[in-house]
């Protein structure tokens, strides 16, 4: 009787080891990536991405391509979710990881023209509870944090706890506040290095900045997202805050390092949705649009695009980083300017080349990152 | 890497067999039953996060077994369940002492074991030729590395109760290791 009791209270216990989330359907059914087919060099760029997904392991690719002397392309190959073996579509919403802080530090430049806070104010000043929380926050600037040169540290990236924390309850990290997040992770922590010394990113400076354009506006990112890009400029499937989309791309990652992708979604979602340093959700589209308007100046005035656009100055070594944007050298191209974008299941590339005209997007759906340097030869 | 797994385990079993019997006086089987909370967490007191929740059972044999002190080898099963996360089954066995105060006792175990992780996140492997994922199979074997120390009280009909600290780890977990700690709340009994 006892050896059944315990063989059953064992069974018990397994049975409930079997159980695992469900991947929910897309809403929307696959669609095609023909819309292309008659661009002039659609096979070429078709065989490219496909040689560069095969090649990095990744579930399914995305890529927008745009040259000075060439009507656009956007292809897609792959798939946007294993677990329903649904192909990945020219249209596909992304989460974009890092490309979000240009799109916010561009809302700040938008401020600062309009008179709402300039580059040289101070941390303290603009957020007094910021005093005694992080070491002289009277003299980070707001170029300080557009620039990742205010020495603040970077808990996703840098702080093992806090990458722990995230694996061992995802939901509760999507519950948490960015002030919690400061609050447990960020305050009364020593600074890495003295504000402009050096340059070393930090995501807590989009948290920061997300916090002063909040304030200042007295309304949530999202709105103020809306009413300086998304909405002006046609972005019609970008957003920021979190929702339940089950019509994202689904992100993988090599998560154990035994050679399979795990779907690592939900990972993501908490460590990025609704967040200024990385919460952007978007397409392909959103992002060629946003490009045209911000490149020409009709955000922000040129003058402003071209000051994000400048290396920003450190003391000590080097930096590649503008105000939320970084370059991107190219023997090919020149100077390219965009961001990177990585989540644990994505992998994400923006980048213009004023010289030559040119810009490319590529989403992968695969964190683990790769080689996009094959882009360069396309746009040369 | 899996032969260093079996290499291992078979290591720990060679080692618990040697071990000697506890006092013939006493008969019966030292069983320790414990129930855990488990977290995947760097050791902390400090932000102790809830996770999952385990039960491990096992027993102890012991190398030298005076009444100041005990020199144990145990061995244990165990299962966890982390919700969103995964679930652990594990088979293990550690090396450790014993110390008595009077009724009270402080001990330090060392040891290892495997443990059969199905994380609840899908996993996919591509077909080397079609370039196609196909599920892969949920559940992967690992080797489990534990350290851990406890507070018990030793009634006067021999049974106890204790707490322990513990921290476990999934290897192999990218460069090194997955750490999990678990805080454990237990009883050891005579079965006759």
């Amino acid at each position: 009787m006892k050896k059944q009791l315990i063989f059953s209270a064992f069974a018990a216990l397994l049975l409930i080891a079997c159980e695992t989330d469900p991947v929910l359907k897309p809403t929307t059914e696959p669609g095609s990536t023909d819309e292309y087919a008659n661009h002039p060099k659609n096979q070429l760029y078709q065989k490219e991405l496909g040689d560069f997904r095969r090649k990095w392991n990744i579930p399914g690719s995305l890529m927008l391509l745009k040259r000075a002397d060439e009507p656009v392309w956007i292809g897609a190959v792959g798939k946007s979710n294993l677990e329903h073996q649904t192909d990945l579509r020219i249209t596909d919403l992304f989460r974009t990881g890092s490309i979000t802080k240009a799109l916010v530090a561009t809302v700040v430049m938008k401020m600062k023209e309009e008179g709402q806070l300039r580059l040289e104010d101070n941390l303290a000043a603009l957020l007094p509870e910021m005093n005694g929380n992080i070491p002289d926050a009277q003299t980070i600037t707001v170029r300080h944090l557009l620039a990742h040169t205010s020495g603040i540290v970077d808990p996703t990236n840098d702080d093992l706890q806090y990458q722990l924390d995230l694996l061992n309850n995802p939901h509760r990290r999507v519950q948490q506040s960015t002030d919690e997040i400061l609050q447990r992770y960020v305050y009364g922590r020593a600074l890495v290095f003295q504000p402009g010394d050096r340059s070393q990113y930090s995501n807590t400076n989009f948290w920061l900045l997300g916090k002063v354009i909040e304030k200042i506006r007295g309304k949530r990112l999202q709105t103020v997202l809306e009413e300086v890009i998304f909405t002006p400029f046609g972005l019609t499937h970008s957003y920021l805050d979190r929702r339940d989309d089950r019509n994202v791309v689904r992100g993988y990652n090599d998560f154990y390092a035994n050679g399979k992708l795990m779907d690592v979604t939900a990972i993501d979602r908490a460590d990025a949705d609704g967040q200024a340093n990385g919460g952007l959700v978007s397409t392909a589209g959103d992002l060629l649009k946003f490009s045209e308007a911000f490149f020409a100046g009709k955000i922000i005035r040129p003058a402003s695009v071209q000051e994000m656009m400048t290396i920003q100055p450190v003391r000590n070594g080097v930096n590649e980083y503008g105000l939320g944007l970084e370059s991107y050298s190219s023997t090919e191209l020149g100077m390219g300017w965009g961001h990177n974008g990585t989540l644990l299941g994505v992998d994400a590339n923006w980048f213009y080349f004023p010289d030559k005209k040119a810009l490319y997007v590529i989403f992968n759906n695969n964190g683990g990152g790769s080689d996009k340097s094959f882009v360069e030869k396309l746009l040369k | 890497m899996k032969t260093v797994q079996v290499f291992l385990v078979m290591l720990l079993v060679v080692t618990t067999v040697n071990a000697q019997k506890p006092n013939p006086t006493r008969s019966g089987l030292p069983i320790t039953l414990s129930l855990f909370s488990e977290s995947i967490s760097l050791p902390t007191f400090k932000h102790i996060q809830t996770g999952g929740i385990g039960i491990k059972i096992g027993t102890e044999l012991y190398y030298r077994n005076r009444p100041g002190s005990q020199l144990i080898q145990t061995l244990n099963v165990g299962y966890y369940h982390h919700p969103r996360v995964q679930t652990g089954f594990f088979v293990n066995s550690e090396f450790g002492f014993r110390k008595y105060v009077g009724s009270l006792y402080v001990d330090a175990f060392l040891g290892g074991g495997t443990l059969l992780v199905r994380p609840v996140s899908p996993s996919y492997t591509q077909d080397s030729n079609s370039g196609e994922y196909r599920k892969a199979p949920a559940t992967q074997l690992k080797f489990m590395p534990t350290i851990s120390a406890g507070l018990g009280y030793r009634f006067h009909h021999r049974t106890t109760v204790f707490t322990r600290y513990e921290l476990f780890g999934e290897m192999p977990f990218r460069e090194i290791l997955l750490p999990h700690q678990a805080l454990h709340l237990g009883t050891r009994f005579l079965f006759n």
